[in-house]
Order: structure tokens, then C-alpha cells, then sequence
């Protein structure tokens, strides 16, 4: 009985002793257990903060993967760690050995990560398209009698932005070495590089954007290549000056193809690059324009690229203006000295000869003469004034001098000054102001008596001998009908009906219109003739052969303009011409 | 049961693809991770538990949790050899 007790005793102390082991056990390997997971976390962070500081704001993938691979071997074991990167027509593969391995391990690596990538990718890969780069230690070439087998590996795709980048490789020679645990930290630390990349992606493109928008709005054609010459930007200007406005896809030969070998591109850029400073080539006709070319290098500011030649800019500044108002100006000079060269001769002779006796003795010629040197400045010095006039005209310096003016009288008092032109060559004036024309006007007194000199004398030029000048000025009331009112004044004129319709939305104001039986001229015509020619010199010559210069008609509209009114033309070819301005009231 | 052999066929053409992709290592441990699915060594599928849809779902998951949503369009050309199977 007695032995019986210590044996249920004992059992029961074994038993509670064994229940204690086993709690312990069990808490032991829970504490161990958690201690293992935390340290495990606490290391996965370490790793991950560590290379997101060594990563910090780079968009080099590649530096960003060799960043990843260069910090792996502090918590997994490899034989090689290996990456392939996509690039725009080629591959990179990469692989870092370890330990010394076999030729045929790192082709057994490489081949499992170009099928690998061919199915991410959906597209074959050649063996010439990828460029192998080995590093670490000893590679050792299978003749040696060394053959390493790839027996544990696996790989990471590194997706940037939703597209593949490339893929990063883990690979050993040991059966079975990789942990799930292990491998799920660097599919981790992958993604969270990736994410880093994609976001700061997304800010660059929202930025790139802006800086396109704005490229894309210069008047300036804006060409920019890389090193290789693909075409990074090709501005609308620029496309539009090159003549590839409808081409979605511009690429350097079709560049080459529209300048036509009037500016070597590629050479140029290729000699900014080595010069390593801005080449200008002064003047290239391309199509119907000329540009100044400018040819600079691009280079990287930011730390990945500090310094580096990435290609370079060609920008086309479109000088035609330019050289049309040089031409002008040559244009200019020449007829200002053939123009005032002429009648300065003709003074310079005729001084000469009145020095003579006899001449100053026969009061008739000499009095001739003295006409002569009179007509001959009084031309120079109207052709100077109004060379002046349309300047100030063109540059906005025209002032006038408002004031309230009889135009009847004006009117007149230009008749009468122009009459005895008139009269020699045998063509009648006359005129008619409207009784509801006001006694007064208010304009500048001046200028419109210059522009009725000009319509009046322009009459007479293209008038034949027999020929009638008439001067109308009536009025005008917005909405009514332009044909309409000069009918009811009696005006002949060569208007018409025709400018009814522009007529109707013109508020109330004085029409004045010198109509004459000439020459005409072509209707179509009527628009430029009050605009600057394309070139100075003789623009218009009448059936006698005297010149015009058209100034006086850009003049006419300066003038007209500035009082706030308009001026137009109306002619029919061998019958005459209508020319009207209007002064608002 | 016509169909769940359907899914598995599509599910062993998902480890398969995943594998030459991933690694089979990788790969074949995702997919016995999945409740459900049960994968013998070599990656083949040897039965499915449950709702296969369910269990195919899983699977993806797995692997979209590995290499985020690349994974979704590298099984669209398998999937288009299962028009029944909803993805």
C-alpha cells in the first residue's frame, strides 16, 4: 500500500514535471519563434530604408538594381545575382559572381532569364541584341573540368510605371536553399524600389509636360536627338518649316530628306558635341523661308548625368521677315538715289548752263530754266514728305491736328490748284457737295487737302485728254443702302451696288469719292494699291509712261485711318475709277 | 466535374507559365500556399477543394502579390484558350 502511494505520487510528480517541460518547450519555441519573425521584420526594414537611402531620387534603373544586387549578400546566400534590363533596341545582362563558377552556370542563368523575359515581354530575344557584362569573381571556363548546375533560382521582373524593365536573377548551385520568407523580402524590396520609380515617374511626366506644352507653343522650330540620333522633340514649328506637319513619326532621315542637303544635321550636331559649345550657321533657305540656325549640345544637370552629353538641340529661327525688310531697305536706297539722282542732275546741268552769258541774256530760256530747277526740287522735296509721311504712318508717329474745316472750300481751293494741270491736258473738273454735307467739318485741314491733292492729281495721271474728273461728298446713314444714297445725290461714280452690304454696318459719316473717265485699272488690283509694295520702285505707270511709286496712296489710307475712316477703290478697265473715303461725323 | 478538370488545366498552365517566369521554386511554393489547391512537386495540380473559381482567384492573387499587375496581362493568352473559365 505504502509502495503504492510513492508510485502514484511519483508518477504524478513525473507527470507534472513533464507537463512543466513541455509548457516550457512550447513557450520556449513561441518566444523564439516571435524572436525569430521580429528580427526578421526589423531586418527586412533595415534593408529597405538602407537601400531606399542608397536609391534616393535616381530614375536610373540601372543604378537602382545594382544598388538592390550590391546589398543582397547581407541576408541571402547566391552563387550569382543577375539582372537583364531592357533598353530602347537592345539588353543588358549583368551577372555578379559570387564565388568562381562555370562558363555553362552563368549561360544556364542567362538563358532561363531570356525565356523568362520572352514571355513578359511576348517577343523573341536573339542572342546579338543583348550585351553580356560579367563581374565578381573567377569565371571559370568549362574546359577547366568544372561544370556548375543552376540547382535553386529565381526571378524578380522589375516593373516601372506597369511596363517591364527588365528581370532580376538569384541563383545558386545548392538544391533547395531558398525560403519562401527569404524570397518574398526581395519580390518586396523590388516592388517598393519600383514604386519609389513609378511615383517619381509620374511627377517628371506631369513636368515634361509643361516644359513640351510650352516647346511645343514657340514660333521657333525646336529639333532635339540623342546621342544616337532619335529624335527626342520635334516641335509643330519646326515640323511645319521642314514640311512634316502631317507625319505622326518624325525620325532623323526624314529630317536629313526635307532640309535637302542645304544643312548637314548630323555632322553639325556631331561638331557642337566635340566643340562642346552653341555653332550658329548664319542663313539656310529651306523651302520658301530662310532661318538662322543654332546647334547646341544638351547636356544632363542633374546628379546621375551631371556633365554628360545626352545629344543634341538644332533650334530654326525664321529670319524671312528679316531678309525681305533688308531687301527693302536695298530696295529703298536704290530707288531713293535713282529717284532724286534724275532731277538733281537735271539742276546740277541747268545751273551749269546759266552760268553762261548768253542764257542770262535771253530772259525767256533762263526764265524756263529757273521753272524747271522750281518743278524739279518741288518733285524731290513731295516725294521726300511723303516718304516721311508714310514712315511716321508705318512706325504709329502720325499726329493730326483736328480743328473744324469747310470742306466745300477745301474742296474747291484743291480744284483750283490742281486746275491748271487739268486744263493743259484738257480734262474737266467739277464738283458737288450735298446740301446735308455741315458747313463744317471736323478734321485735320492739312492732311485732307493732301489727300484730295493726291486723288485729284492720280485722276489727272490716268486720264486721257477730253477726259472728266468729278468730286462727290454726300452722306451716309448706317443701315441704308450705299447704292441707294449716291443715287439720290446724283453721283456717277463706279460703286454700284457694290458696297451695299460693307456699307450697312458703317455708322453715319461723310462719304468723298473722285471718280474719273480714265484708264481703270484691275479691280482685283484695288486691295494692294493701298497697302506698302512688296518693293520700292515704280509700282504703276499711266498711258504716258509716268511713274508711280504708290506712296501716296498708302498715304491716302494713313491718313484716312487715322481720322477713324476707311478708303476703297472701284474701277472698271478702260472706263475709270472711283476712289472714296469716308470721315465720321 | 467537367469543369473543375477544365480549371485545372488552366490552373496548371498558370503554375507552368509562372514558373518559366518566376522560377519554379517560387512558382510551385505559391501555389500549394493556396487553400484549396493542391500541387504536387513537380507543380502539377493534382486536385482542387471548393469553388475552383475561388481557388483560381487565390492562385493569381499569389502571384500578383509577388510581381503586382504584370502578372494579370502575361495570362491573358491562356485564358483566351478557356472562354468559359471567367477571369
Amino acid at each position: 500500500m505504502e509502495n503504492l502511494l510513492i508510485y502514484i505520487v511519483g508518477f504524478l510528480a513525473g507527470g507534472i514535471a513533464v507537463a512543466f517541460f513541455w509548457r516550457e518547450r512550447i513557450f520556449r519555441y513561441e518566444t523564439t519563434a516571435r524572436e525569430t519573425e521580429l528580427r526578421r521584420k526589423m531586418y527586412e526594414l533595415a534593408i529597405l530604408k538602407e537601400i531606399g537611402d542608397r536609391i534616393g531620387y535616381s530614375l536610373d534603373v540601372e543604378k537602382i538594381v545594382d544598388v538592390i544586387t550590391g546589398s543582397l549578400n547581407q541576408f541571402i546566400t547566391y552563387s550569382t545575382v543577375s539582372y537583364i534590363l531592357v533598353k530602347p533596341e537592345s539588353f543588358v545582362f549583368k551577372i555578379d559572381l559570387e564565388k568562381p563558377i562555370s562558363r555553362s552556370f552563368v549561360d544556364d542563368v542567362r538563358t532561363r532569364m531570356e525565356r523568362s523575359l520572352e514571355v513578359l515581354l511576348d517577343k523573341k530575344i536573339s542572342p546579338e541584341e543583348v550585351e553580356e557584362r560579367i563581374t565578381g569573381a573567377l569565371l571559370l571556363e568549362d574546359t577547366q573540368g568544372v561544370v556548375d548546375t543552376v540547382h535553386s533560382f529565381f526571378n524578380i521582373p522589375l516593373v516601372i510605371d506597369e511596363k517591364i524593365v527588365g528581370l532580376l536573377t538569384i541563383a545558386d548551385t545548392r538544391e533547395g536553399l531558398y525560403k519562401e520568407k527569404e524570397m518574398t523580402i526581395l519580390y518586396k524590396i523590388v516592388a517598393q524600389a519600383s514604386q519609389a520609380v513609378s511615383k517619381l515617374e509620374h511627377v517628371i511626366k506631369i513636368e515634361e509636360a509643361k516644359l513640351n506644352a510650352m516647346v511645343e507653343s514657340l514660333p521657333d522650330g525646336v529639333v532635339m536627338v540623342d546621342r544616337d540620333y532619335r529624335i527626342m522633340v520635334v516641335n509643330p514649328s519646326a515640323k511645319k518649316y521642314l514640311g512634316l506637319e502631317h507625319d505622326p513619326d518624325v525620325d532623323i532621315f526624314d529630317l536629313i530628306e526635307s532640309l535637302g542637303g542645304k544643312f548637314d544635321l548630323r555632322t553639325k550636331i556631331d561638331e557642337c558635341i566635340v566643340a562642346d559649345t552653341t555653332l550658329l550657321v548664319t542663313e539656310v533657305d529651306i523651302g520658301k523661308n530662310f532661318f538662322r540656325i543654332f546647334v547646341s549640345p544638351v547636356k544632363g544637370e542633374s546628379d546621375v548625368v551631371h556633365g554628360k552629353v545626352l545629344g543634341g538641340v538644332v533650334v530654326l529661327h525664321d529670319i524671312t521677315a528679316e531678309k525681305e525688310a533688308e531687301k527693302m531697305k536695298e530696295d529703298f536706297t536704290a530707288m531713293m538715289v535713282h529717284e532724286l539722282r534724275s532731277p538733281l542732275d537735271g539742276i546740277k546741268k541747268m545751273g551749269e548752263m546759266m552760268h553762261g552769258e548768253d542764257i542770262r541774256l535771253d530772259k525767256k530760256t533762263y526764265d524756263e530754266y529757273i521753272q524747271m530747277i522750281y518743278e524739279s526740287s518741288s518733285a524731290m522735296l513731295e516725294l521726300v514728305n511723303d516718304l516721311l509721311d508714310v514712315a511716321r504712318i508705318q512706325t504709329g508717329n502720325f499726329v493730326l491736328s483736328m480743328r473744324q474745316v469747310d470742306l466745300r472750300k477745301a474742296i474747291a481751293e484743291r480744284l483750283r490748284f490742281v486746275g491748271y494741270i487739268a486744263k493743259d491736258r484738257k480734262i474737266e473738273l467739277e464738283s458737288k457737295v450735298s446740301d446735308a454735307v455741315p458747313l463744317e467739318v471736323r478734321c485735320d485741314y492739312t492732311r485732307i487737302e493732301q489727300v484730295f491733292d493726291n486723288l485729284f492729281s492720280n485722276a489727272i495721271k490716268y486720264s486721257n485728254p477730253g477726259g472728266k474728273i468729278s468730286a462727290n461728298v454726300f452722306m451716309h446713314k448706317k443701315g441704308e443702302l450705299l447704292s441707294k444714297e449716291a443715287e439720290k445725290e446724283g453721283v456717277k461714280w463706279f460703286v454700284g451696288e457694290k458696297k451695299d452690304e460693307e456699307f450697312k454696318n458703317i455708322p453715319d459719316c461723310l462719304i468723298a469719292a473722285v471718280t474719273d473717265n480714265g484708264v481703270g485699272f484691275d479691280e482685283t488690283q484695288a486691295e494692294k494699291l493701298f497697302v506698302r509694295p512688296e518693293k520700292f520702285g515704280v509700282v504703276r505707270r499711266n498711258q504716258r509712261g509716268e511713274k508711280s511709286m504708290g506712296l501716296g496712296l498708302i498715304k491716302i489710307k494713313g491718313i484716312i485711318e487715322a481720322h477713324g475712316g476707311i478708303v476703297g477703290a472701284v474701277s472698271r478697265v478702260g472706263e475709270g475709277s472711283t476712289f472714296y473715303f469716308t470721315i465720321n461725323i | 466535374m467537367e469543369e473543375k478538370e477544365e480549371y485545372k488545366r488552366l490552373i496548371n498552365e498558370i503554375i507552368s507559365r509562372q514558373s518559366i517566369i518566376l522560377g519554379p521554386e517560387i512558382a510551385i511554393m505559391r501555389a500549394r500556399g493556396v487553400k484549396g489547391l493542391t500541387v504536387n512537386e513537380t507543380g502539377e495540380v493534382t486536385n482542387i477543394e471548393g469553388v475552383a473559381k475561388d481557388v483560381l482567384q487565390k492562385l493569381i492573387d499569389q502571384y500578383v502579390e509577388l510581381s503586382g499587375q504584370i502578372v494579370r496581362a502575361t495570362l491573358g493568352s491562356i485564358f483566351k484558350k478557356y472562354p468559359t473559365v471567367e477571369q
